[in-house]
């Protein structure tokens, strides 16, 4: 990383719309390319042009029956109490092969699914209608209309007709259409050659191992899979090396072969620097143009974005610089990079009207004005009426699993400020899911509810679960917002767990009980000697200046405990109570790596950390299901799981002590 | 570097029709409580700097702050669009103005980001004019949502009508206009222009969800 370089190009922000329009100038009408592709390699392709069909399909007049080809007027009147006699030929007309006899009247010829219809025939008896007298008689109990068993010649398809549009989509359904009509290969769109490639000096290649202050890249297979699920060529270019000259022959290189180049930015400072000079370095799209079309969109998340365009001796090559985060680079591809892509693949333009759907949204959302803003949400099945909730997921642009658990998103308009609850919002679809979850789980998390929703998953049942803390999971019960909420709240007066804290229209179900303790270091010495009661330690020594703690986020039923343990020390508090983790792993994530030396969690993840554990305190984690959710099936399966032998079976395996879904 | 070298930009929209399919003036129908010429005017300044209206000689038109009304010489009165456009382009070469976007004064559902767009073309793709054309066959091109090189177009135009020529499309022939095919415009649905009451009423209606006041 250069030290010099600040972030001064930083950035004339415009429109999306006005960027969009720019880059689209500067890159000129986009034409797909095509060629010709063999059947085998068909599916996933964009037809290039209408397919006629070059003959009739079938191609001749076929029984659909094993049975006898006939001349139906022979048959008529036959029945069972009077069959008719017809002479049967010695041809038995097989798959495969054109027919030697013709059918005159009175005579019938053996015929399999599937063979040719002889000439004079016009109907096909099935073979359970009819009988053998001798082996050249039959006899014929029911009659038989023409036509019948017979599919005539182009009644599929007939020839010159289009069975396919120019801009198709194959997939097996078509491919199958085309291996019909006989098509040994065909005209389709040349699929776009993308190179991905990341900068930034904290990525590593997945599947290599981390070190501290290093994170997996992720940008480089998200876009790569986001491209090739839009029918897209990628060359992984991988992570760009730290010198610039090796940069910049990276980026000639894939100019040269590529349709279009994206590069995304780490997250740390200069890595988008790096990548944004590199890419001004290059020729512009004409002489007295730079390549930086646009730097800087009122988009949030996605506002470093840059759009760029270069030349080379025989086109115009777009360029594209995504931010690093990946939420952001997501937004910034499916804005910008994947319109053009489609039309370079010859697909059709996306219609967001056609599949977005309505839904109400949950809590009222405010927005940056001046910025159109993604909103990524959660849908769920609502309590009364027929359009499903929106709930928005908060997690910042960094966030990858907002982006994996997001049911699709919302645009929030430049100029709205502000959505109500219960307005009305346009959700638009992201990834298959496309319907509400069935059962919403919102609250505190713990590794034991994630036994319980794996259990079921395999079920069938489509679950969500979104990590808001005991008492954010309160407000949402409270509200109807989720149909069950963990939490385990500890209430000082009453010496009892979560019972005093639910709301008038909700109940709780008892869940299980886990044993919450102080984590530590094995070999911390400070801990590990013995301590005697288990909040014997709360001591000054904690207030020691090379004592460091992690707490949890306020809303937790965790900081709750720990605030009330710390409140013989109060006003003074140990260092590091400010730093809060969100989950108890965060919590043993931290103590293991020596950010913090001592906080509270549950003994399961002590263990699995390989950290040193105090009990300190068995707590209640109980489930508070809204009243009005309570008889939906999702939520009565639920209850069912917290009794399920396996369920049972499980937590207590992990740790916990399960009391099995009691009414409480 | 994005600003650097950006050719002095204008527009010419076309006011002077007769409107006959409409039964009223084109360019004062209501669009959200002001004239649609107004409103176009006011869409195009966005991206263009100097702005003609043509008009035809006494047709009264709104008041219009942020362009000049340029009439088309009375002799040559109801010989089409290309006379308009001739008008229009002179007056733009008078102010020396490099580019420009041609549209009308019926563009209901233009954009400025087409403006944009069409203009952006013409300066990046080194051509003298961008004319946006239909994507299916007969390939009908969009004479009024298109950009020129001002004194290009307007030596092509001089030479057409001297030769009797009517037909705006030939302008762009004659010009070797880059095609843009609709689906590729930032906004295909730009290109709608409204001549009949039924049109007008439909754009209106999608526009600002309600019907257009009725006028006398």
């Amino acid at each position: 990383m250069t030290g010099g370089h600040n972030q001064s190009q930083f950035l004339q922000v415009i429109d999306p719309e006005l960027a969009h329009s720019r880059w689209r100038a500067a890159l000129g009408p986009v034409s797909p390319r095509t060629e010709i592709v063999e059947l085998a390699n068909l599916r996933g392709r964009v037809l290039a042009r209408s397919v006629a069909a070059p003959g009739d399909v079938p191609g001749f007049d076929r029984s659909n029956v094993d049975g006898y080809a006939v001349c139906a007027r022979d048959t008529y009147g036959a029945s069972e109490g009077q069959p008719v006699r017809l002479r049967l030929a010695g041809e038995v007309i097989a798959t495969g092969v054109a027919p030697q006899t013709e059918v005159v009247p009175g005579l019938a010829v053996t015929i399999a699914t599937g063979g040719m219809v002889p000439r004079g025939a016009d109907a096909v008896l099935m073979l359970e209608d009819c009988d053998l007298e001798t082996r050249d008689t039959l006899i014929v109990r029911r009659p038989a209309v023409p036509g019948a068993m017979i599919s005539f010649a182009g009644s599929d398809i007939t020839r010159g007709e289009v069975v396919l549009r120019r801009g198709s989509l194959l997939s097996s359904r078509e491919t199958g259409v085309l291996a019909a009509i006989g098509l040994g290969q065909t005209l389709v769109y040349r699929r776009p050659r993308v190179g991905v490639l990341s900068t930034g000096d904290e990525l590593v290649a997945p599947g290599k191992p981390l070190p501290l202050a290093h994170v997996h890249d992720c940008n480089q297979t998200v876009l790569a899979d986001a491209c090739e699920e839009l029918g897209c060529e990628v060359v992984r270019l991988g992570i760009a090396p730290d010198r610039d000259a090796a940069l910049a022959n990276t980026l000639q290189a894939a100019i040269a072969s590529c349709d279009l180049v994206l590069l995304s930015g780490g997250t740390s400072k200069g890595a988008g620097d790096r990548s944004y000079r590199a890419v001004a370095e290059l020729p512009g799209p004409t002489a007295d143009i730079g390549p930086i079309i646009v730097h800087g969109v009122a988009l949030k998340p996605g506002k470093p974005v840059c759009l760029a365009a270069t030349r080379t001796a025989e086109r115009i090559v777009p360029i594209v610089v995504l931010p690093g985060f990946p939420t952001s680079a997501l937004f910034t591809f499916h804005e910008f990079c994947a319109p053009l892509l489609r039309q370079l693949g010859g697909r059709p333009r996306k219609n967001s009207a056609q599949t977005s759907i309505s839904a109400d949204l949950a809590a009222g959302v405010s927005s940056v004005r001046g910025r159109r803003q993604y909103m990524l949400v959660q849908l769920m099945q609502p309590t009364s009426g027929e359009r499903p909730v929106a709930q928005a997921i908060s997690k910042g642009s960094g966030s990858i699993s907002a982006f994996c658990r997001a049911d699709g998103f919302v645009a929030v308009p430049q100029q709205q400020e502000r959505i109500e609850a219960s307005e009305a919002v346009e959700v638009v679809p992201m990834g298959a899911a496309t319907h509400p979850a069935d059962l919403v789980i919102a609250g505190s998390h713990c590794t034991g509810l994630e036994l319980i929703a794996e259990y079921l998953h395999a079920q069938g049942l489509r679950i969500q679960l979104v990590a808001l803390g005991s008492q954010g999971g309160l407000r949402n019960a409270a509200s109807e917002l989720c149909d069950v909420a963990p939490i385990h709240l500890y209430d000082r007066q009453t010496c009892t767990y979560n019972r005093t804290f639910v709301p008038d229209n909700c109940r709780l179900i008892r869940g299980y009980q886990r044993m919450q303790g102080l984590l530590f270091r094995r070999d911390d010495p400070r801990f590990s000697a013995p301590m005697g009661e288990p909040t014997g330690w709360v001591t000054d020594n904690l207030l020691a200046d090379d004592v460091v703690m992690v707490n949890r986020n306020r809303g937790s039923g965790t900081r709750v405990l720990v605030d009330e343990l710390l409140a013989p020390l109060a006003p003074k508090r140990p260092r590091g109570y400010h730093h809060e983790a969100r989950s108890h792993s965060g919590v043993a994530t931290c103590v293991a790596q020596g950010r913090a030396d001592w906080g509270i969690a549950i003994a399961t993840v002590a263990e699995q950390a390989g950290l040193g554990f105090v009990p300190i305190r068995s707590e209640s984690y109980d489930f508070v299901i809204p009243q009005a959710r309570f008889s939906r099936a999702a939520v009565q399966q639920f209850l069912q799981a917290l009794t399920a032998p396996e369920v049972v079976e499980g937590l207590t395996q992990a740790g916990f002590t399960p009391d099995k879904g009691v009414l409480s | 570097m994005t600003t650097a070298n950006k050719p002095t930009t204008g527009a010419v929209l076309l006011a002077g029709g007769r409107s006959s399919r409409m039964g009223q003036p084109k360019a004062w129908l209501d669009w959200g409580g002001k004239p649609l010429l107004t409103h176009l005017v006011e869409l195009v300044h966005l991206s263009c700097t100097h702005i003609v209206v043509v008009g035809a000689p006494g047709q009264p038109l709104p008041d219009l702050p942020r362009a000049t009304r340029v009439d088309d010489p009375p002799e040559r009165l109801g010989m089409g669009p290309l006379v308009g456009l001739h008008t229009g382009l002179q007056a733009l070469a008078h102010r020396q103005v490099e580019v420009a976007f041609l549209g009308a004064c019926d563009g209901v559902a233009m954009q400025s980001t087409h403006v944009e767009f069409v203009v952006g073309c013409l300066r990046t793709q080194g051509v003298d004019a961008v004319i946006p054309v239909d994507d299916a066959p007969p390939h009908y091109a969009h004479p009024l949502a298109s950009a020129v090189v001002v004194d290009k177009a307007l030596a092509v135009t001089t030479k057409l009508l001297d030769q009797g020529v009517r037909r705006p499309v030939r302008l762009f022939q004659q010009l070797g206009a880059l095609e843009v095919p609709a689906s590729q415009l930032p906004d295909p649905g730009v290109l709608a222009t409204c001549n009949t009451p039924q049109a007008y009423r439909a754009a209106y209606l999608a526009r600002w969800g309600q019907n257009p006041p009725t006028t006398g």
